[in-house]
């Protein structure tokens, strides 16, 4: 009936526009759970309905007077219900004859582009590649500049960028990708703008999907087109040409790691750079430079214009031709950084900036330390852009070149104008706390730790607790909720306090107490929250102090430890019980500070087990948010090692709590090689008492052992190396735990050997794999020891096979310290069974008999 | 189609864009650490069950060859990396220090310049020379397939050579070919490599001259079977090179039948020339001129390696990449050390029990 509505030409616009989209709201929604719901619907109706209704919309389509077309959106989104399903399959043809058709109105042609466009948008590639043909060739009929609509040409135009990546055998030939590419650029050079923009868009998505084909393309047209659009005074177009060589670098930056891969493996690359970006970049990096200059006035952080997208087209740039780009960018830089127009000077810095990068080692070193002075004076600039760009600046250096940063000559000053920079507006602000993130990291670094693990003292000693004190002022200001200054503020504090040598503990003790503070006075404020956006802040902030206590929790000694968990964990129990301890980002925080304090505390947590253990159950059972319920899984092990024997009351409860985990099927995959490690962790701390668990859980092991996934998904292969490893930890642990701690085997063990050659099976076919890793490796040679030593001669046979021992073999010669020393503890293990009198064997004989007499 | 337009037209870099991803890389970061802690504190608890754990602490601390891979992101970005790719790829040898049991069949010997070692890489139009740990030498045109602007197909053809490069006649002195015309030629044999570059070189005589395509010129070293009566000669010749031009440095072995092998490997060994009667047999004479180049403290072999390890490992301890090179051909005093400790504990068996191969063939006596 709706579809009644859309098709009479005499019903009003509005009306038919509204009735257009109500039915669209009945095929289709953002939910993708209801969109399946609403497709299943709409396929569930009787076939001469749907048709009915198709016919109509079919029909409507060309004859509405408004843009866009609502019959447009229907028609796309039956068809992206019924075409995967085989259904309607004369749609295609159809659309392409109104397009083709010189008798086809303009507003047919378009509203017909249009439905095109949004089917290539929903639909799944693989329905329509055997359709790319004729959609193809409807789209760049559409485009073709005797076209004489514009609004043809540009709905042609965005259907094509969304047709790109299934239309790809239509590129692999020539002759084809030469006329799509020449109506592409030629479309570049409408004088509608948004059809130039749309056309570039389509040659930034070519490049980044075809890279390989555009080598005729690229000197004749690309280049000079996308330079052009780099230079307009239109922003959508400036930013489309830069866009398009900021994916040229980024594409070649790839290459190039993919080349040095391939020479470590001693094989040629299987795809090679045609170095466009270095050939290009003496003729980009003015274009650039100019870009840089025209900021936006206003402070509006998510408008991406220009003088932003320039900034980073440098940095991929500077990444990618590395030395090369020195000499384009540096006379700028240098004849800049001190003139009177403030967008020159931030232009300037931003450029310094963003080319370091890039620098080799010996040429980044003595341009930084030259430019220490005048970047320390920019951080006092009028300019508050150019002091907010100094900021970040300084933040490149100590990710970068961080020598330079803790530099005597400079560390004072630099930290006087860094701690002045805190009062400064928000965004400078933010900035310079990332700054000091990094600043942190650079000086602990580059600390001498002589004989222990810490070093004593470092080259922000007697700055540290000022420092300290000045990031916690920050984080209290009024307007720091603005560009994330506060999170950027407690991140600095983390970072200042993680890389802390033991003369500035006092400090950190200090801190701790400050942020325990914080976070009951927080707790108390929750009753007198109201608005939703409060709510989200004081959640956020509830968040950022969990991340500093885990930090501080670090560092704290095992003697100052039990004096304070009493008032943290009291604390982070009633966040817990609180509503923000509802929300799943809060959770996940207070879940890893708890992991932290078990880690200081050791057995003494065992205190608070009743209290809190409800909180690690919610976390356990919250399988929709998945990283709550990791935090929750490590946390179990945590406690399994922290406890050992004594979790024993608690392990029912959360056994039956994992096993629902690893029995449902919505849960996130990553959750369950976490689930098997902790398996293995709770059988360490209970070791015989595993025993009633040991069936189900066997049975659990099993089952993921036999798992396969789809081997062109790297994600997915990936994914499978991590279970399988998990899965070995687990029978690791178990048989560890079953076995006891003292030198003696206990019986329990014995509830093992059925399932050896099963686990040994397992074993082998991990070592087989190609995309065997090392961890594999170590937790194989680890359990072939386990083996050996547990059941003795009986299992060598087994174990003596070629995959594992070619897998010894290799991992005897590994650069990771811990699977070299297991694999020849193994092999040493393997050797003395063989050794062994017992059970002399023919081959023991023989060897001793080529001994005897080749000597 | 607006809000297609919308999300379109935004770039996908914005998070490139000064601090702007910081806030959610942060989380991330402080999972993986919470993860990492887990696992090591979970290795530590295992190991301690099985009794080994202080085996695996001694082997951390012991543990020189840490390398550190370069982690390569668009933001932190560590410049340079094309060291790390064209670092250890070189195939090195080891010091001959016992004659092999197949050594009159199965061996070549091959007289080396005083030049540096180097790797030559052709392609993209340009012929760049790479020393022993990755760093650029010298980037030139030759005619190599690839290697100068003009040859045909050069983004598409490579070649990678192995030699010894002279730099004020310009030669580089062919060992060895790790690829040919983008083949991969390291996983042939050394007699067909060897066969294959003097093939390529007889094709391509413009190699041999400096023109105004090949501004290096390349000779290949020759290769000479070990059997006893060329050994003989061979040890009896002099000078090696035409007018001692440019001077021997040393000898190198190559075994036949092996592949590249890069880093070091016991199928390519290396002596000075007076050495090689103390290990190949006194029956052997050689030129007088190679007895006269033995320094005057030399007593023997252990010792002359023994001192020549001290002397490399002090000019060179404070620079990480180098304790790479140490290792090859010796071994320097502490890895001495630290394998005899460990091997006294028990922890390590000096013979490789699955060791079927040659190379262990050869080691054992």
């Amino acid at each position: 009936m709706l579809s009644d509505v859309l098709v009479a030409g005499g019903n009003s616009q509005v009306a038919r526009m509204a009735a257009g989209l109500q039915l669209k709201n009945h095929l289709t929604s953002k939910d993708p759970i209801l969109k399946q719901q609403y497709q299943q619907r709409w396929l569930a109706l009787p076939e001469d309905i749907r048709l009915y209704i198709k016919k109509n919309i079919l029909t409507a389509i060309g004859t509405e007077n408004s843009r866009p077309s609502s019959a447009a959106q229907c028609v796309a989104y039956v068809a992206v219900a019924e075409l995967p399903v085989g259904q309607w399959n004369d749609l295609i043809p159809m659309l392409v004859e109104n397009v083709v058709n010189a008798q086809s109105t303009e507003l047919k042609k378009e509203a017909t582009l249009e439905a095109i466009g949004y089917i290539c948008q929903e639909i799944d590639a693989e329905v329509l590649t055997e359709q790319s043909n004729p959609i193809l060739t409807a789209i760049i009929h559409g485009m073709r500049s005797i076209e004489t609509s514009n609004h043809v040409r540009l709905a042609a135009t965005q259907a094509l960028l969304n047709s790109l990546e299934f239309t790809k055998a239509n590129f692999d030939k020539e002759n084809e990708r030469n006329f799509i590419m020449e109506v592409v650029c030629e479309a570049t050079q409408s004088s509608d703008m948004r059809i130039s923009v749309a056309a570039l868009q389509c040659l930034v998505k070519i490049l980044s999907l075809y890279y390989q084909y555009m080598e005729p393309y690229m000197g004749q047209a690309l280049f000079p087109i996308t330079l052009e659009a780099m230079k307009s005074d239109v922003d959508e177009i400036s930013l489309q040409g830069i866009e398009f060589w900021s994916n040229v670098s980024d594409e070649e930056i790839d290459l190039a790691i993919e080349e040095v891969e391939a020479a470590d493996a001693g094989r040629p690359p299987a795809r090679t750079s045609r170095f466009y970006a270095r050939g290009a970049l003496q003729y980009l990096a003015p274009v650039l430079m100019q870009k840089l200059t025209k900021q936006d006035d206003t402070e509006d952080e998510l408008e991406w214009n220009p003088s932003k997208a320039a900034s980073v087209c440098l940095m991929l740039l500077s990444n990618c031709c590395e030395d090369e780009v020195v000499p384009h960018v540096l006379p700028f830089i240098n004849s800049n950084i001190k003139n009177e127009n403030w967008r020159y000077r931030e232009a300037a810095l931003m450029a310094f900036g963003s080319i370091l990068g890039g620098l080799e080692a010996n040429t980044l070193k003595p341009l930084v330390e030259k430019a220490m002075p005048t970047l320390i004076e920019a951080m006092y600039d009028t300019s508050v852009a150019v002091r907010d760009t100094a900021a970040w600046t300084f933040g490149r250096i100590c990710e970068i070149v961080p020598e330079a940063a803790i530099n005597e000559t400079y560390l004072k000053p630099l930290l006087e104008s860094l701690v002045n920079g805190l009062k400064a507006e928000p965004r400078v602000a933010a900035n310079v706390c990332w700054a000091f993130t990094g600043l942190a990291e650079a000086a602990y670094e580059a600390a001498d730790c002589g004989d222990s693990n810490q070093p004593a003292t470092y080259c922000m000693s007697k700055y540290f607790d000022f420092i300290v004190q000045r990031l916690l002022e920050t984080t209290d200001r009024q307007d720091a909720a603005q560009h994330n200054l506060r999170s950027a503020a407690y991140e600095a504090l983390m970072e200042m306090v993680k890389n802390s040598p033991t003369d500035c503990y006092v400090t950190v003790q200090k801190t701790t107490m400050v942020i325990l503070e914080r976070l009951q006075q927080v707790l108390q404020m929750e009753n007198h929250i109201s608005s939703q956006a409060d709510r989200s802040q004081f959640n956020d902030l509830q968040s950022l102090l969990c991340a500093t206590l885990q930090s501080v929790l670090r560092k704290v000694t095992q003697e100052d430890a039990p004096q304070i968990s009493d008032a943290i964990m009291t604390a982070l129990l009633t966040m817990f019980a609180g509503n923000a301890g509802k929300a799943g980002g809060v959770q996940e925080d207070a879940l890893m500070a708890v992991s932290t304090l078990v880690e200081v505390l050791g057995e003494g947590f065992l205190k608070y087990m009743d209290a809190f253990k409800r909180y690690l159950y919610v976390g356990l059972k919250n399988h929709q948010e998945y990283q709550v319920c990791i935090a929750a899984v490590g946390l179990t092990g945590d406690i399994c090692r922290a406890l050992k024997g004594k979790v024993l009351p608690y392990c029912d409860e959360i056994i039956v709590l994992l096993l629902e985990n690893l029995g449902d099927p919505s849960i996130h995959r990553s959750v369950k090689p976490q689930i098997l490690s902790v398996f293995g962790d709770i059988a360490l701390s209970i070791g015989p008492d595993f025993a009633k668990y040991f069936d189900v859980v066997m049975q659990m092991l099993l089952q993921a052992s036999n798992a396969q996934v789809d081997r062109n998904d790297y994600d997915m292969v990936e994914y499978l190396g991590e279970l399988r490893e998990s899965v070995l930890e687990a029978y690791t642990g178990i048989i560890q735990g079953l076995k006891g701690s003292t030198g003696e085997v206990r019986s329990d063990v014995a509830l093992v050997e059925p399932h050896v050659p099963a686990i040994v099976t397992f074993m082998m076919q991990v070592a087989c794999e190609p995309e065997r890793t090392d961890g594999h490796m170590s937790v194989i040679a680890g359990l072939t020891g386990d083996l050996c030593t547990v059941f003795g001669q009986r299992v060598l046979p087994l174990l003596e096979t070629r995959p594992l021992l070619d897998l010894l073999q290799a991992a005897r010669r590994s650069r990771t310290p811990r699977t070299k020393a297991l694999a020849n503890w193994a092999t040493k293990e393997i050797r003395k069974l063989k050794h062994q009198t017992p059970l002399t064997s023919w081959y023991v004989l023989i060897k001793l008999w080529t001994l005897f007499t080749s000597s | 189609m607006e809000e297609v337009l919308e999300k379109l037209s935004k770039t996908k870099f914005d998070g490139l864009y000064k601090n702007n991803e910081r806030g959610l890389e942060n989380q991330e970061e402080r999972r993986k650490e919470m993860l990492h802690f887990q696992k090591t504190n979970r290795s530590i608890l295992t190991d301690k069950f099985r009794g080994v754990l202080g085996l695996v602490e001694a082997v951390e601390e012991s543990n020189i060859f840490q390398e550190e891979r370069v982690a390569y992101r668009p933001q932190i970005y560590v410049a340079g990396f094309n060291r790390a790719a064209y670092k250890d790829v070189l195939m090195q040898s080891e010091w001959m220090v016992e004659k092999p049991h197949d050594f009159h069949e199965n061996w070549y010997v091959v007289p080396c310049p005083k030049g540096i070692r180097t790797l030559v890489v052709a392609s993209q139009g340009k012929t760049k020379l790479y020393s022993r740990d990755g760093s650029l030498v010298r980037t030139s045109q030759s005619a190599l397939p690839g290697g100068n602007p003009f040859s045909m197909g050069r983004n598409s053809r490579c070649c990678i050579l192995d030699g010894f490069f002279v730099s004020i006649t310009n030669t580089v002195y062919i060992l060895d070919l790790l690829a040919w015309n983008s083949h991969l030629m390291a996983d042939g044999e050394t007699e067909f490599r060897h066969y294959w570059m003097l093939t390529q070189l007889e094709e391509n005589p413009d190699l041999g001259k400096r023109t105004k395509d090949n501004q290096i010129k390349f000779k290949i070293i020759p290769k000479v079977p070990c059997d006893r009566q060329n050994f003989q000669e061979f040890m009896m010749r002099f000078p090696h090179f035409p007018n001692c031009d440019p001077k021997l440095d040393g000898l190198l072995f190559y075994h036949k039948k092996t592949h590249y092998i890069s880093g070091s490997t016991p199928l390519v060994g290396w002596l000075y020339p007076y050495m090689v009667p103390e290990v190949f047999g006194k029956d052997i004479k050689i030129n007088l001129v190679y007895t006269m180049e033995k320094p005057q403290n030399y007593t023997n072999q252990a010792e002359f390696i023994a001192n020549f390890a001290k002397k490399k490992s002090r000019v060179r301890r404070f620079d990480r990449m180098d304790t790479a090179m140490l290792m090859s051909p010796d071994e320097s005093d502490e890895m001495k050390l630290v394998v005899d400790t460990l091997t006294e504990s028990g922890a390590f068996d000096t013979e490789d029990p699955e060791q079927g191969n040659e190379a262990s063939a050869i080691r054992m006596n």
